[in-house]
C-alpha cells in the first residue's frame, strides 16, 4: 500500500502562493486601519456608505435599536410578505431570519413556521448581542428579501447564493461564488457545507468548486454542473466592489454581493475575509498581493 | 518590515534583561543562602497520598530538636488519617505513624516545624550506648556492603600504603570527599559508589560508613535537612561516627567534619527516607523551608530589595503568587495552540483558567465533575430554550444550575466515601457556564461537528496547560525567578509576528496543487 501524504510542507504551500491565516492577519493589521473596522462590522453603517456612493444595497425597511421598537414590527412589515431580519453586527450568516410570508401573526421561514412571540424573542436576543462580535448589544436590520437570479435555478435548492470578492488596494484579486446546500441549511457558509466555486476574475466565469473540503464539479443537491456558469453583470459587480472598498478605506477587504432579479446588490463587507476562497479557486492569494511584497 | 525588526530587537532586549536579572538574583540568593543564625525557620513537609486504602500506613520521620536548633512549634494538617507519634529513646528520633481510615482518592498531609536556630552549635553531650547497640553500627547490609570486594581492595591498598590507624579516619574522609559528585546517580549503595568513584550524597555517605565499619569504627547514616533560604528541598545525608563516647558528625559531600554548621537538622538515623508508605497507596513528598518573620526581635522588613524576593512571603501567599505567575505560561500555550498549531478553542483564556482549577483539585475529581456538569448544563440549556428567555437571564440560570451541580456532586462523592478534594469546588463555574452557552449556540449555528471540534480543542489546550501548571518544580522556579516571565513575554512578541503557516493549514491547503 502506497502511503499518500495528506499534508503539504510549508515550502510547498509558499511555492503555490498560499496565504496563511497568520500572514493574512499581519496583512490586515498593517494595512487596514482599526478605526475603519466599524464600517464593515456594522451592516447598517456599511449600507449607509453604499447609499452615499450610489452602490445598490437591499432596501432597508427598518432598523430596530431597542426592545421597545419590536412592537412596531407588524406595522413596518404590514404590506410586505417577504423580508429578512438580521443582526447588524453578526457574521457568518448567523442570526439571519428569512421570512417568506406571514399571516395572522405566523411567520413562515424556509424550514419553519414561527409565531410572532418567537420572532420577538429572536430579535430581543439579537439586540442583547447573541450574534454580535464580542457579544455586544446590537441592532436588527429588517430589509428586502433577495430573489436569486435565474442563472442559479439549477444550482440552488434553498437560500441565496452570494459572490465573495476580495479587494486589495481597491482592485479585485480573487472571487468565489458560494452556493447554499441542504447541508448548510440554506446558508452560504462553507463551514456548514455550502459549495465554494472559484470565479475567473477576468471574465466572471465559474471554475470548479469545493464542498466540505472536497473538489466537486456539480452541486451536491441538484447534481447540476457548477462549472462555466457566467456570472451576470460581472463588470458591474467588480465596479461596485471596487468603489465600496475605496469608500470603506480598507486596503484588504472582502465584499459579498448577491444578484437579485433586478441586478447585483451589496450584502455586506468583511474586514477579515476567510481564506477558503483559495481552496475554491485552487489558487493562492500571495502572487496577487503585488502591492505589498512584505508578506513573507 | 520595520515593525518586525523592532519586535525582534525588543524581544532580544527583554530576554537579555531577563537573563541579567536572573544572574543577579542567583548571586544575591547565594549570598543569603546559608541559614542565618538566631532566626526562626519553618520546615514544611508536604505529602500527597493517592488511591489510598484503609489501613495503609505511612511512617514520617520528624526532625530532631537540638539545643542549637530547637523546634518550638509544630503543626500537622491532614484529614482521613489516624496519627500517633512514637519516640525512640535511644537516638531521640520521632516517628509519626499515620493510618488511613478508609478507602479514598487523595489525602494531603502537611507538617510545619518552626525551628529557632542559635548562632553556635551546642557541643554534643556524651551518649552512652551498649555494646549490643554499638554492634549495629559495625554491621554491613545490602546498601552498606562492609565485606564487598571494593572495600577490601581499598583497605588492602591503604595497608600497602602504610596508612596508620590514627590516620585512617582522615584517609576515609579524604577518599569519600574526593569521589566525583553525581546528583542523579541511579545507585546509592556503598559498593557501587566506591567502585565507580562517583555518587550522590546518599551513596557517598554509605561509602564512608562502609569504610568506617570495615575498620571497626562505628558509624551511622543521618538523614536530615540543610536549612537554606528559599529552597524546595530534598533530604540531605551525612555520617556520624562514634568517637570518645559521643557521636561526631561528618559530611563527606561538603567536606565538613566535627561540628557541622547550625543549619544541619537531623531527622532519621540509619534510614535514607523521611517518608515510607506501607500499603497500596501511591505517594509523593516534598519539603520546603523558609525564614519566618521574627515575631519579637526584629519586625523590620529589612532591605527594600526584599520586595523582589517573592519567596519571603508566607506559604499561602506564595501559593497564590505561584498561580498568578503561571498564567502567562498558559497564555503562551494558548497562543502556540492557535497561531502555530491552528487549534481553535472556546474562548481565548478559558482553557487556562480551567486548567488552573484542576491543579488545585485532583484532576480525576475535577474531570469527572466537569464532564457531568457540561452534560447536565447542555441538557438544561436545551430545556431553557423552550422558555424563550433573554440571554442574560438564561446565563444567570445556567450559572445557578452549574453551582448546584458542583455542590451536589461534591456532596455525593463525599457520601460515597470517595473523599473528593475540597478544592474541586474551585472549578471555575463562570467559565463552565459560558462554555455551555457557547457550545449550545455553536451547535445551533455551525453544527454539532464544529462545536465538538472547538470543545475538543478547548479540552486539549486545558490538558496541556494542566500538565505545565502541575509541574511543581516549574512553579517554584517561576516564583523564585519571576523575571523569567520576561522571556515568556519575548516569546509572545515573536509569535505575534509569526506569519508562517499553522500546522492545520498544511492539511487544509494540501488540495491546492501547484500550477
Amino acid at each position: 500500500m502506497i502511503f499518500k501524504r495528506f499534508w503539504s510542507w510549508p515550502g510547498e504551500l509558499k511555492q503555490r502562493g498560499i496565504l496563511g491565516i497568520n500572514a493574512r492577519n499581519l496583512l490586515i493589521a498593517e494595512n487596514n486601519q482599526r478605526h475603519f473596522f466599524p464600517r464593515v462590522d456594522d451592516k447598517s453603517l456599511t449600507k449607509e456608505i453604499c447609499s452615499a456612493n450610489n452602490i445598490p444595497v437591499p432596501e432597508t425597511y427598518a432598523i430596530i435599536r431597542c426592545p421597545r421598537d419590536i412592537k412596531r414590527i407588524p406595522e413596518i412589515i404590514a404590506n410586505k410578505q417577504e423580508f429578512v431580519i438580521k443582526p447588524a453586527r453578526g457574521s457568518g450568516g448567523r442570526g439571519i431570519m428569512v421570512i417568506t410570508g406571514h399571516e395572522n401573526n405566523i411567520y413562515q421561514t424556509p424550514g419553519n413556521a414561527l409565531s410572532f412571540t418567537e420572532v420577538k424573542y429572536r430579535i430581543a436576543s439579537t439586540l442583547a448581542g447573541l450574534y454580535s462580535l464580542g457579544g455586544q448589544p446590537d441592532k436588527v436590520i429588517i430589509e428586502k428579501r433577495i430573489e436569486p437570479h435565474r442563472i442559479y435555478d439549477d444550482v440552488i435548492v434553498q437560500g441565496t447564493p452570494d459572490i465573495r470578492l476580495i479587494f486589495y488596494h481597491y482592485q479585485p484579486i480573487m472571487a468565489m461564488l458560494r452556493l447554499p446546500t441542504l447541508a448548510s441549511q440554506g446558508r452560504a457558509n462553507l463551514h456548514q457545507g455550502a459549495v465554494g466555486v472559484g470565479i475567473d476574475i477576468e471574465n466572471g466565469i465559474t471554475l470548479g468548486g469545493v464542498c466540505k473540503g472536497r473538489e466537486t464539479a456539480i452541486h451536491p443537491d441538484t447534481g447540476k454542473t457548477i462549472r462555466n456558469l457566467m456570472i451576470p453583470a460581472w463588470e458591474q459587480i467588480i465596479s461596485m466592489g471596487s468603489r465600496l472598498s475605496s469608500a470603506l478605506e480598507l486596503v484588504y477587504v472582502g465584499v459579498d454581493i448577491v444578484i437579485d432579479r433586478d441586478g447585483p446588490v451589496v450584502l455586506e463587507a468583511n474586514a477579515r475575509p476567510g481564506l477558503a476562497i483559495q481552496v475554491a479557486n485552487h489558487l493562492g492569494l500571495r502572487p496577487r498581493l503585488i502591492h505589498n511584497p512584505i508578506v513573507p | 518590515m520595520r515593525e518586525l525588526r523592532a519586535t525582534i530587537f525588543l524581544a532580544i532586549m527583554i530576554t537579555v534583561t531577563a537573563v541579567i536579572c536572573i544572574f543577579f538574583r542567583i548571586k544575591w540568593n547565594s549570598s543569603k543562602n546559608e541559614a542565618i543564625p538566631d532566626n526562626i525557620w519553618r520546615l514544611t513537609y508536604q505529602i500527597e497520598l493517592k488511591n489510598v486504602y484503609a489501613k495503609d500506613k505511612i511512617h514520617v520521620t520528624l526532625p530532631v530538636s537540638l539545643p542549637h536548633a530547637r523546634i518550638f512549634r509544630e503543626q500537622f494538617e491532614h484529614s482521613g488519617l489516624l496519627v500517633d507519634i512514637v519516640r525512640n529513646k535511644q537516638n531521640q528520633t520521632r516517628n509519626l505513624i499515620a493510618l488511613v481510615r478508609k478507602n479514598g482518592e487523595t489525602i494531603d498531609f502537611t507538617a510545619f516545624f518552626d525551628i529557632k536556630l542559635h548562632e553556635k552549635v551546642a557541643y554534643k553531650t556524651k551518649t552512652k550506648i551498649t555494646k549490643e547497640h554499638l554492634a549495629n553500627y559495625l554491621k554491613g547490609n545490602q546498601n552498606i556492603q562492609v565485606k564487598s570486594s571494593i572495600v577490601k581492595k581499598i583497605i588492602k591498598k591503604w595497608k600497602k600504603d602504610k596508612v596508620k590507624q590514627d590516620q585512617v579516619l582522615g584517609q576515609i574522609i579524604k577518599h569519600c570527599a574526593g569521589l566525583k559528585p553525581r546528583q542523579n546517580a541511579r545507585f546509592t549503595d556503598a559498593a557501587r559508589t566506591l567502585a565507580k568513584k562517583t555518587g550522590n550524597k546518599l551513596g557517598r555517605a554509605r561509602a564512608m560508613i562502609a569504610l568506617c565499619r570495615a575498620y571497626n569504627i562505628p558509624a551511622r547514616l543521618v538523614t536530615g535537612f540543610l536549612l537554606k533560604a528559599n529552597k524546595l528541598s530534598i533530604p540531605h545525608h551525612w555520617v556520624e561516627i562514634y568517637q570518645t563516647d559521643r557521636w561526631v558528625a561528618y559530611d563527606p559531600l561538603l567536606g565538613l567534619h566535627r561540628n557541622l554548621p547550625v543549619f544541619f537538622i537531623p531527622a532519621a538515623y540509619e534510614k535514607a527516607d523521611i517518608v515510607q508508605c506501607k500499603g497500596k497507596a501511591r505517594w509523593q513528598s516534598s519539603f520546603s523551608m523558609e525564614i519566618v518573620k521574627l515575631s519579637q526581635a526584629d519586625e523590620s522588613p529589612g532591605d527594600f530589595s526584599n520586595v523582589f524576593d517573592l519567596t519571603r512571603m508566607d506559604s499561602s501567599f506564595r501559593q497564590l503568587l505561584s498561580t498568578l505567575l503561571m498564567m502567562p505560561l498558559g497564555a503562551l500555550i494558548i497562543v502556540i495552540f492557535r497561531n502555530i498549531i491552528g487549534i481553535k478553542t472556546f474562548g481565548t483564556f478559558g482553557p487556562v483558567i480551567l486548567a488552573l482549577s484542576f491543579v488545585y483539585a485532583d484532576w480525576q475529581t475535577g474531570l469527572a465533575l466537569l464532564v457531568s456538569i457540561i452534560i447536565i448544563g447542555i441538557v438544561g440549556r436545551t430545556l431553557l430554550d423552550k422558555l424563550k428567555l433573554l440571554i442574560i437571564s438564561r446565563l444567570g440560570i445556567l450559572l445557578t444550575l452549574v453551582v448546584l451541580c458542583v455542590t451536589t456532586a461534591i456532596s455525593i462523592l463525599d457520601f460515597l466515601g470517595l473523599t473528593p478534594s475540597a478544592r474541586a469546588v474551585l472549578l471555575p463555574v463562570v467559565i463552565v457556564t459560558m462554555l455551555i452557552e457557547r457550545f449550545h449556540i455553536t451547535t445551533e449555528e455551525d453544527g454539532m461537528a464544529y462545536a465538538f471540534k472547538l470543545l475538543c480543542g478547548s479540552i486539549i489546550a486545558a490538558f496541556v496547560c494542566y500538565q505545565v501548571f502541575s509541574w511543581q518544580r516549574l512553579g517554584s522556579v517561576v516564583l523564585k525567578y519571576p523575571e523569567s516571565l520576561l522571556i515568556v513575554m519575548a516569546l509572545l512578541m515573536l509569535i505575534g509576528r509569526y506569519t508562517g503557516y499553522r500546522l492545520t493549514e498544511l492539511v487544509r491547503f494540501h488540495s491546492i496543487e501547484e500550477k
